[in-house]
């Protein structure tokens, strides 16, 4: 509320002016529409009292006056908050119930307005993105294999969630009321432009972080801060920043999708520069793309502090946890999990026995329950080891042992170190983009692959190897019956079909 | 830090059994106005019986759970009462062998059944269920403790209190969700009951001053509504969704009711009328221990209110990241430095602290409800404790048996000063449910069957 049209202001004023004039008070308020207020004011000072108790006045009508303006702003919020316009039935019910409250609570307008935005605020039209049966009264066209057409405006809530971790803009409503959404070339258009906007770094924060692990980085404690106290807020930001920032990029810029794995520059600042003993001269504290890395072992996802930082353990670097995310996560070819009493390695890299980890996970592996995944996993991880456990380029251990990156996978096949590393991934591309088109899918419809999704991901694959970049991936996928369809049966009965896992 | 938790233990202490003694043979407690507007449940067999209740306090269950299990070479109990000798990761509860039933061989099979090392083990620690491996399909099963709140919650006006340290995760972890690792109690099978790791926000659910509470109600009402409204409009799994939502009002609406009503309700007359702890600050402690000892400060204040009658509390979340740096001679997280240590001496000296540590979190409820009188007997006298992890050996993700043990004595129906040794017994006489079945029997529920058992745990 307007500080100026405050009692406090008004009233503090006035006293004020009684003091300087010596004028008893006694009870008056400046609220008080009596002119006995203004009697024992000389004539001088008698003017300003009535202009202060005329604004008074008049401030506190202009305030009242605006209460229906600000109940309407609140239905709008209403409506931009549950997604859609609010039918009549709706909106009767909302004002209805502010009346109760100023009536029947006895509530002021503030308060009402505030109990109101409450109400709209935990309603299920809110929380939930729910997808109706029917839409405004007619009966959607249901095919042959029990889908339905979403309505324009649930295209434009699953458009906006998809790509922007939000509610739908001003531009989607208007295309949505406007009925055009369902037309694929309207749909191509909301996609380019939305993946050109600043708000789609929240595709980069949410679906890529959740994807390779870096999701909320600048809160991660799994890293020792007594062995490693550099490892700051301000670094764990910095390096959440590098990964978030060249995702944008891959997104925003719409960048192919080779880069991701093999891209040549990162997202530097001078703190990162420093942490990764890069010597790039005018970074400042923002992120600035550099280019040709590759000779600083930076650039890509391999070469992301943030990921490079999860896939360790606390006190050292992890060969078994990056193998196993570059298979999990990058080639989406998992293991199946450790039998429950297959034990583990120390947390500590260096050993009093003078045993290195490898050694140890070397013996580990030639039990024969083991070898089986660890020769798959293992030589994927130990191709990362000249990283350490921030991510940092290292020459050799703490006590001086040498760092050894190669290995030997199950198929005979030998990597060495992240060139290594590099070939075998640029061999099994495919896998990657297969990853990529299946994270999204399940992603942008919220829930896993399905069967029904190979097609549609086969598409998208095949896609990537004509050429398609980031945005043409989207696009297919938007176009997609998925995207524009919901079941309209019960998923309970296509779970029955599902493959099993 | 500031000096939280300066309680002054005095005015419980002074709230002399005589008084309160005096009030009932006067007939003070038999006047509360409530007895005549109270609907009649079944489990109540009439006014005579609930008066004789009135003069007793009733009994009351916490569970107290760490993750990652134990070094099993630290954690054995023999012999019995004052000549009881403990392992040396029980050391803390030396003084207080007395009080504690040590059991030996307890097990839930659907664990041991599932591949899930971590997360298919935990979540069904309280119920015994199957923990789903599906990723569309988070499902495990009601916990013990959340049996009893729907069966007695209603008598206090919390039904219960599901407390941790750690907040609940949603990421995923090895393809499942960790919220499984983050709830050991469950309102229903895919549902978790709400974990509160706030102290402020249970203290403020504990002694709320009614203060909103008609606006609430409100806002209740109009959202139901629109709840209703919309699930005529919704088909299949949108529809179980918005159940769950609508579960969840109704749970709000029964609290504000209980509060509103709640000089009214029926039972025991607590010792406690108003909170003697201040409220808490409203962010998290920034250190473990001060936190931990203020969650269970509020477990002590909800009992001594009579608040509610049913805790749990996590001390850790499963998978922890917590680190222990805290402890003197100590480095590193639970999970994977100090559990899995590879049996590195150094490292595991390091573990058997954390084991200590978290026993005597135990002990530090355990003392505090001793030392509270409740009418010539002690509110540990009418608690059941228990303190459990999921596996034993935390390093190989043991769980065809877990570390549990019991203190307290239920109201004159456990008898403490023991070891109960199972390991040794045929599979369907160790099973952990047997146990949930035989505490459940104590706090006045009695069921024929209860996750994977139908009898009770033999000699306990």
């Amino acid at each position: 509320m307007d500080l100026l049209g405050s009692f406090e202001y008004h009233d503090t004023y006035l006293r004020f002016l009684a003091n300087k004039h010596e004028v008893e008070l006694g009870e008056f308020r400046i609220s008080e529409t009596d002119s006995h207020l203004v009697d024992g004011f000389s004539e001088q000072p008698r003017a300003t009292v009535q202009q202060l108790q005329h604004n008074y006045h008049a401030i506190q009508k202009a305030v009242s006056a605006a209460e229906p303006g600000q109940l309407m702003d609140v239905m709008h919020l209403a409506s931009r908050a549950w997604r859609r316009p609010l039918n009549n039935e709706e909106q009767e019910r909302l004002r209805v119930y502010y009346e109760d409250l100023r009536s029947h609570e006895r509530l002021d307008h503030g308060s009402a307005l505030r109990t109101l935005l409450t109400r709209i605020l935990t309603a299920p039209e809110f929380l939930f993105r729910a997808e109706r049966r029917h839409v405004a009264d007619e009966i959607p066209s249901s095919d042959d294999r029990g889908a339905v057409a979403l309505s324009d405006w649930e295209l434009a809530s699953r458009l906006s969630y998809f790509l922007w971790s939000s509610a739908p803009d001003e531009e989607l409503r208007t295309c949505a009321a406007a009925g055009t959404l369902s037309h694929p070339e309207q749909q191509t258009a909301q996609v380019r432009r939305m993946l050109k906007d600043p708000k789609a770094r929240r595709l980069a924060t949410e679906f890529f972080g959740q994807w390779f692990g870096f999701y909320r980085f600048n809160h991660y404690g799994g890293v020792d801060p007594k062995r490693f106290p550099e490892f700051s807020d301000g670094l764990k930001a910095a390096l959440h920043d590098e990964a978030v920032s060249f995702f944008t990029h891959i997104i925003r810029n719409n960048r192919p999708i080779h880069e991701i794995l093999f891209a040549d520059y990162a997202f530097l600042n001078a703190q990162l520069a420093d942490h990764y003993g890069i010597d790039v001269p005018e970074l400042s504290h923002k992120h600035t793309p550099v280019a040709d890395l590759t000779g600083q072992h930076r650039g890509g996802l391999l070469g992301l502090g943030a990921v490079l930082t999860v896939t360790s353990a606390p006190l050292r670097t992890s060969a078994v946890k990056r193998g196993d995310w570059v298979l999990r996560r990058v080639l989406g070819t998992p293991v199946p999990p450790p039998p429950a009493d297959a034990g583990s390695i120390p947390a500590e890299d260096v050993l009093a026995d003078g045993l290195t980890v490898r050694a140890r996970l070397e013996a580990h592996r030639n039990d024969a329950s083991c070898i089986n995944c660890h020769s798959r996993i293992d030589p994927l991880g130990f191709a990362l080891e000249h990283y350490d456990t921030l991510g940092r380029w290292r020459e050799t251990y703490r006590d001086g042992q040498a760092i050894e990156t190669s290995g030997t996978l199950h198929d005979g096949s030998v990597i060495s170190g992240t060139h290594g590393l590099r070939e075998y991934l640029q061999k099994h591309e495919h896998l990657f983009q297969r990853t990529l088109c299946t994270k999204l899918v399940g992603y942008a419809l919220g829930r896993r692959e399905s069967i029904f999704d190979v097609q549609l991901i086969e598409q998208m694959v095949a896609g990537i190897s004509e050429g398609d970049r980031f945005t043409a991936i989207v696009e297919r996928l938007v176009h997609s019956r998925q995207f524009r369809y919901r079941r309209s049966v019960d998923e309970q009965s296509t779970d029955t079909r599902k493959p099993n896992e | 830090m500031t000096p939280r938790g300066q309680y002054s233990f005095g005015a419980a202490d002074t709230i002399d059994g005589s008084r309160r003694r005096f009030l009932y043979g006067a007939g003070a407690g038999l006047a509360l106005p409530w007895l005549d507007s109270l609907p009649v449940r079944s489990e109540e067999s009439g006014k005579l019986d609930r008066a004789a209740d009135l003069s007793k306090p009733p009994v009351r269950f916490a569970c107290l759970y760490f993750s990652n299990g134990v070094e099993p070479e630290h954690w054995w109990a023999r012999g019995h009462g004052s000549s009881m000798q403990l392992g040396p990761g029980l050391k803390p509860l030396v003084p207080h062998r007395e009080d504690i039933v040590f059991l030996r061989g307890l097990f839930n099979e659907q664990s041991v059944k599932n591949s899930s090392a971590h997360l298919g083990r935990m979540p069904n620690l309280l119920s015994g269920a199957w923990v789903s491996l599906d990723q569309n399909d988070i499902r495990v099963g009601r916990t013990m403790d959340q049996v009893l709140a729907q069966q007695i919650g209603h008598r206090t006006a919390v039904p219960s209190l599901a407390l941790g340290i750690e907040p609940t995760e949603l990421r995923l972890e090895d393809g499942l969700s960790m919220i499984y690792g983050s709830c050991i109690s469950w309102a229903s099978a895919t549902r978790p009951a709400t974990k509160e790791i706030y102290p402020a926000r249970a203290f403020d659910l504990l002694v709320g001053d009614g203060k909103g509470r008609q606006l609430d109600r409100s806002v209740l009402d109009q959202v139901l509504a629109d709840a209703q409204n919309l699930k005529v409009q919704l088909a299949g799994r949108d529809k179980q969704k918005l159940d769950e939502y609508l579960e969840s009002i109704r749970d709000i609406e029964n609290r504000i009711e209980r509060a509103s009503r709640e000089e009214r309700l029926e039972g025991w007359k607590p010792t406690l009328a108003r909170p003697n702890i201040v409220r808490p600050d409203n962010d998290l402690p920034q250190n473990v221990p001060e936190h931990m000892r203020l969650v269970l400060d509020l477990i002590v204040l909800a009992f001594q209110m009579d608040k509610t009658r049913i805790a749990t509390c996590m001390l850790n979340n499963d998978l922890s990241q917590m680190n222990f740096g805290f402890l003197e001679g100590v480095q590193g997280s639970l999970h994977l430095d100090l559990t899995h240590n590879g049996r590195d001496p150094t490292l595991e000296a390091m573990y058997l602290q954390t084991n200590q540590f978290h026993v005597e979190q135990f002990v530090y409820l355990l003392k505090r409800l001793k030392d509270i009188d409740e009418g010539g007997q002690s509110l540990l006298d009418s608690s059941l404790l228990m303190f459990c992890s999921n596996l034993f050996d935390g390093d190989k993700h043991q769980a065809d048996q877990m570390p549990i043990l019991l203190a307290g004595r239920g109201g004159g129906s456990l008898q403490t000063g023991r070891v109960l040794d199972y390991l040794d017994r045929g599979d369907e006489h160790r099973r952990a449910c047997s146990l949930y079945l035989a505490l459940m029997d104590r706090m006045g529920i009695r069921l024929a069957r209860f996750g994977d058992s139908d009898r009770r745990l033999a000699e306990l």
